[in-house]
């Protein structure tokens, strides 16, 4: 699975858990599970998915040649490094 | 912030001044910069009273896709906004794009925002052409973060 994430400065909470093709997300320790596992070749409409969150920190999902590239929400704080702020692209096994 | 006929002037009379630079500061309470930044999604300043902008200009890849809406038809492309910054509210945004077909300018290009949340800005750009070079986006987010 290829992960991108996508910068937010924000005093709030939001960290992530991977398991498969499965994301566990848990915003200010409230968590909800996003299991791709089923989504065939294509682009995700990300803006039909429900979760239990109050923001949905998915914001893209597609499957390209069979693997999966997920677009994630990532808040960092004041001052943050370079490599919070302008984050590479991370290969989840 | 607006002028302020009743903040006073410096003297060069100490115990004036002192009254006059206190008042002074005292007007622009609230009004001070806390924190500005940038990162992968654009820059941010937020100010002591809770105001926050943003604002991001790139050039992202032309995507533009036929579409037809009602009777007219054209081409879209997509682009979703992750503002630099978390708001606390809904904020205010606009954006404008431009983009060109063979490096000829679309002047009928133009732009809408179809979603706002405190985090994203859904941005769409439409042309009556193929769009496929120089693709533009300049986007600006205001509202609260406290």
């Amino acid at each position: 699975m290829l992960i991108r994430y996508s910068p937010q400065r924000s005093d709030r909470s939001l960290t992530y858990e991977f398991e498969g093709e499965t994301i566990t997300a848990t915003l200010d320790g409230q968590s909800d599970v996003f299991d791709f596992s089923g989504l065939p070749d294509g682009e995700l409409d990300v803006s039909a998915l429900e979760t239990t969150l109050d923001i949905c920190p998915v914001l893209a999902a597609r499957r390209v040649n069979g693997q999966l590239e997920v677009t994630l929400l990532k808040f960092h704080g004041p001052n943050a490094p370079e490599s919070e702020r302008f984050p590479k692209p991370e290969v989840i096994d | 912030m607006e002028w302020n006929p009743n903040i006073p002037v410096v003297t060069n009379n100490v115990q004036d001044d002192l009254d006059a630079i206190r008042a002074n500061f005292q007007h622009l309470d609230q009004s001070r910069i806390v924190e500005m930044g940038e990162n992968a999604n654009g820059h941010y300043v937020r100010w002591e009273n809770g105001l926050q902008a943003c604002w991001f200009t790139n050039n992202p890849t032309p995507n533009f896709t036929e579409r037809i809406e009602g009777a007219v038809s054209g081409y879209l492309h997509w682009d979703d906004w992750t503002y630099p910054a978390t708001f606390i509210a809904i904020p205010s945004v606009v954006a404008i794009g431009r983009g060109a077909v063979d490096f000829v300018i679309q002047t009928s290009l133009n732009t809408s925002i179809v979603s706002v949340s405190t985090t994203t800005a859904g941005i769409r750009l439409w042309a009556w052409n193929q769009v496929n070079v120089n693709v533009t986006i300049c986007r600006i987010a205001i509202g609260r973060w406290k």
